[in-house]
């Protein structure tokens, strides 16, 4: 009997999930680089009732990225770059040294002339970190990630791609790491002087927000009014005339 | 709810964006002064279900997994080295540095500043000064009998003497550039520290290798681009609105909860 429970329970615990990952996609919206996330949810067949028919409740699938490309801002920083398509920059953690992959190219220098991410994790050419000397002028860096400058050929820049983007973990700090086989970058161009802007659809978040807290709110009054049966039956249940 | 935390992130993060934006409108028409950029980066992410993990014996691995991530955080705000336009003045002693360098200033601390105004004066002594009065460095005395001074693209200060045919020289000013512009510390009145993050100054003439060249009777405009900044305001007060309906939908759910008896 207290099923309607349960079921509506499952519900509105999906409800505050798809919440949090709607509040992180808008907390997100001006990230560099970001890739918005959404929820997938899967019917849950429970057990058989009293009349052997299964009670269907819902349970979070998993997670997908939103793959598509970002939009493109233009910076005209010398050390700011765009990728268009699906590879990825690789970069070394400053910390553990791992390795990770970002789409944000809002690079600066170090101390040590290295190209880095904001957090300070080097960026990754094809012979280890980049380097760009102080006496280095106009750097010019290609579509393919080739950078060229008044001291000639600096080094090219690591861009890789996977198979299964889907299958990427995320880190944080824009980073994302992966166990999947490295391939070099076939379809994905470089864009100096430009940014990567979040993919993030405010309209889509918020028409979702919205019709989330809704939904929420009717659940709520489903509660309620299972809330109200089962105490009315009791009450005339055990009314004696 | 984790949803109240995270928009609260991004209130947070965007009202810096404004606060930034406000400081490079302020200075739009600050001679020397370079616009700043907050990066943004998200913040950790809980695990629930961990992409690639099993999901039956047989080897089945979940594709995708479940991450929930906890908002954003500023990174780091870092000022954009980009070359503002030249501006001229006609003052013998504005001076702009077309390309990369610092000049260098002595602070009341003895420490060596770094700046990109170039509007200098003369002070009580002859010496060239900057606005706020600090010493070029290296110290460059124009004598009281001086005509006329011409500073070249290289930074040699040739001086037109009262009665006398040459030119004499006064000095040469040398410019400083860093590894690492964006890492130097800001400390108002357009001046600059040295930091561990900059890397050391390396000293030069003007227009050799690496170094810009100075021109004489201009000044070089700060780089805030008016257009740009307005509209990255608007996008920052939009995406504040949308943090904080997020909190509001958060509550009214939460309040929903509350009214269940």
């Amino acid at each position: 009997m207290e099923n309607t429970g349960y079921i509506v329970l499952s519900r509105q615990a999906s409800f505050q999930r798809q919440m949090d990952v709607i509040s992180n996609n808008i907390a997100n919206a001006n990230t560099t680089g970001y890739k918005a996330r959404h929820m997938m949810f899967e019917e849950h067949l429970s057990g058989g009732g009293t009349n052997g028919s299964a009670i269907s409740m819902v349970n979070e699938a998993g997670q997908f990225t939103q793959t598509e490309q970002g939009p493109l801002q233009q910076t005209h920083n010398t050390f700011d770059f765009a990728l268009q398509g699906p590879g990825f920059f690789k970069v070394e953690h400053s910390i553990s040294g791992e390795t990770y992959y970002t789409r944000a190219g809002n690079f600066t220098l170090n101390r040590n002339n290295e190209l880095v991410t904001p957090m300070g994790h080097r960026v990754m050419g094809d012979n280890g970190a980049i380097v760009i000397p102080t006496e280095a002028k106009d750097i010019r860096v290609s579509k393919s990630g080739v950078i060229n400058s008044s001291e000639g050929e600096l080094g090219r820049f690591s861009v890789v791609e996977f198979d299964n983007q889907q299958g990427m973990r995320i880190y944080g700090q824009n980073l994302w790491a992966t166990e999947q086989l490295e391939q070099n970058a076939e379809n994905t161009q470089l864009n100096q002087g430009m940014l990567e802007g979040s993919n993030v659809n405010t309209v889509t978040e918020m028409t979702n927000m919205i019709e989330v807290s809704r939904l929420y709110q009717m659940n709520q009054n489903v509660i309620k009014n299972e809330h109200d049966r089962i105490r009315n039956a009791i009450n005339k249940l055990g009314k004696i005339e | 709810m984790r949803s109240l935390d995270i928009a609260a992130t991004g209130m947070l993060a965007q009202q810096l964006n404004v606060d930034v934006i406000s400081n490079n409108i302020a200075n739009m028409t600050t001679a020397g002064y370079k616009r700043q950029r907050p990066e943004f980066n998200d913040l950790l992410y809980q695990n629930i279900v961990r992409p690639g993990a099993n999901s039956a014996d047989d080897g089945t691995i979940i594709p995708a997994g479940i991450q929930l991530g906890t908002g954003v955080k500023a990174g780091s705000v870092y000022r954009i080295n980009e070359q503002g336009t030249i501006q001229l003045t006609e003052n013998p002693l504005d001076l702009a540095i077309d390309g990369r360098g610092w000049f260098q200033v002595e602070l009341p601390s003895g420490e060596t500043g770094y700046t990109r105004e170039g509007s200098f004066q003369l002070n009580e002594n002859g010496e060239i000064v900057n606005s706020s009065g600090y010493r070029l460095e290296p110290g460059i005395t124009v004598p009281e009998d001086a005509v006329d001074v011409t500073i070249n693209a290289n930074g040699e200060v040739l001086a037109k003497i009262e009665g006398q045919v040459d030119l004499s020289n006064l000095g040469q000013i040398n410019l400083a550039i860093f590894p690492n512009d964006a890492g130097l510390e800001a400390i108002g009145g357009n001046t600059m520290l040295e930091t561990t993050a900059s890397g050391a100054a390396t000293e030069g003439t003007a227009g050799t290798d690496g170094f810009g060249v100075l021109i004489q009777g201009a000044l070089e405009n700060s780089n805030v681009n008016v257009v740009e900044e307005i509209t990255t305001m608007i996008t920052a007060q939009r995406a504040y609105e949308m943090n904080s309906k997020v909190i509001q939908t958060s509550d009214e759910m939460l309040s929903a909860t509350a009214q269940l008896r």
